[in-house]
């Protein structure tokens, strides 16, 4: 019997060490960017979104004494042309925004991110994207290819609340001349 | 029968025509016709080059102009000079302020392109930014990127079209937008009699719009249709001309030359993006060095599925394309 919790105390032993050592260093750094893809390098800028939020700063301007009501129903006297077309109607405001803050958003584990950082929430489902967005292959970057970019966030081009883009007009196809004129 | 020209029983051009002068002007061209044919062009060419002087006052310029040297023969002197002439005929055509510049390849860069076919919705912003930037003409419209709207499920670009319109992406259609691939291998190069077009150090192709003779052996020769003929000279309104130009990309061009895509080398030489790539609204197109292990398009290279265009010709283009 000793023998056996012996072997059985040497195998498990290694499983608890690990799994203690992978948690440990994610919450002993407690950086923002913990276990996320790599940040952006220096010379890239990314447009903050707070500066264009009509709204913004949400607590200050409404919910201040307004408290948010997780409960998932129709709206009907404010953010009602808010239509969720995103995560196939599972979703509610909460699952992205901070109702405890409502400046700013919640990540999967309960870390905050702002409104000019919505690339960490976003990137939690789609990590592909995030992944190719953090080389710069995913999105719109103008400036220079050897030098300072602007690489937009992914709120820039699509709308959180529904992603899908419309469809719209193509400009014209050329005319190029046909026969003598 | 003798062979003495005096004894010949032919009668002499005095002879035959009754009018004094004309007989006189019949000697006269006999005589040149034994003159060696450079001895002649020269002749010729100094009496249009005289004639032009006397008549159309900007006479230093169309001399330089008929003496313009192939653009790799010319010296820093002769290279201002051009740039003078060309920024002067805008001021006489257009009556614009342009300012022509002559960036040159970057040392340890190669240019390439990358573009997601998955996320290009045929728009055609890039189309127009490109003529935009490029100053293009506008009627004939010229326009450097032909968007092909191809059946989904299939590759055949034989049955794609290009002169689709309405509200895209149309649910049954991918768009391929295909432009100059700047090919290491270009078969326009090749089919240039007189060498005006050329493969600079940096991968991209050229045109020395002064040397080109306008025989089009290069639209021809081009798999990818890339190539644009000036057939007139091209029109474009004053307030749209683009001031910032190239020498070898968008200046404007002159009546009977070929013109192409350069990858904006006016934009591209000195780091930044072309203007195609910061006007498409879905971000499919990526630019970038493809000597540099950790540039966009070598990051598109190591990561996703990449095709070229006509890859069974041989010509190694420079612009590959992705799904992801």
């Amino acid at each position: 019997m000793g023998l056996w919790a012996a072997i059985v105390l040497l195998f498990a032993l290694p499983v608890v060490a690990s799994c203690g050592g992978g948690g440990e260093p994610a919450h002993a750094q407690g950086g923002e960017h913990a276990g996320e893809p790599s940040v952006p390098d220096a010379d890239i800028v990314i447009p903050p979104r707070t500066t264009q939020l009509a709204t913004y700063p949400c607590v200050e301007q409404c919910h201040a004494d307004r408290v948010a009501n997780p409960t998932p129903r129709p709206l009907r006297e404010f953010h009602s042309a808010k239509h969720i077309e995103h995560g196939d109607t599972t979703f509610w405001c909460n699952f992205c925004h901070n109702f405890d803050n409502l400046n700013t958003l919640h990540l999967l584990d309960g870390r905050t991110a702002t409104f000019d950082e919505a690339y960490r929430l976003c990137g939690e489902c789609h990590g592909d994207k995030r992944r190719d967005w953090a080389l710069g292959i995913h999105g719109l970057q103008t400036g220079f290819w050897n030098g300072e970019k602007t690489r937009r966030s992914c709120t820039a081009c699509h709308d959180p609340h529904a992603p899908r883009r419309p469809r719209f007009q193509a400009l014209p196809a050329p005319h190029p001349r046909t026969g003598v004129q | 029968m003798s062979d003495d020209p005096n004894t010949s029983s032919e009668p002499s051009a005095q002879e035959l025509v009754d009018d004094e002068d004309l007989a006189t002007w019949l000697v006269a061209g006999a005589e040149k016709a034994q003159a060696t044919r450079r001895n002649f062009l020269t002749t010729m060419a100094g009496a249009a080059g005289a004639a032009a002087i006397a008549s159309t006052g900007c006479d230093t310029r169309l001399w330089e102009k008929y003496t313009q040297k192939h653009y790799k023969e010319l010296n820093a002197a002769d290279k201002q000079k051009l740039i003078a002439r060309v920024e002067a005929e805008a001021a006489d055509r257009y009556g614009v302020e342009i300012k022509v510049g002559d960036p040159r390849p970057l040392p340890g860069v190669g240019y390439a392109y990358a573009l997601n076919l998955s996320y290009c919705i045929g728009c055609r912003r890039c189309e127009y930014a490109c003529a935009r930037e490029n100053n293009t003409s506008r009627d004939p419209e010229i326009h450097y990127i032909r968007v092909l709207a191809i059946e989904k499920g299939t590759m055949s670009v034989e049955e794609s079209e290009s002169d689709y319109e309405g509200a895209v992406p149309s649910p049954d259609k991918y768009y391929m937008p295909v432009q100059c691939h700047q090919c290491d291998h270009p078969p326009c190069v090749r089919a240039c009699p007189v060498e005006a077009t050329w493969k600079e150090k940096d991968g991209i192709v050229v045109v020395d719009y002064d040397w080109c003779i306008g025989c089009r052996y290069c639209e021809a020769a081009c798999p990818y249709w890339a190539r644009r003929f000036n057939f007139g000279a091209p029109t474009i309104r004053p307030s749209e001309i683009n001031p910032v130009q190239g020498l070898l990309s968008n200046r404007l061009r002159p009546m009977g030359v070929i013109e192409k895509c350069t990858f904006c080398l006016h934009r591209t030489r000195v780091g930044r993006y072309p203007a195609c790539l910061e006007v498409c609204p879905t971000g499919s197109r990526k630019f970038g060095n493809l000597l540099d292990p950790n540039s966009e398009v070598r990051q598109i290279i190591q990561s996703k599925r990449i095709f070229v265009f006509k890859e069974e010709l041989g010509t190694i283009p420079r612009f590959y394309y992705y799904f992801d």
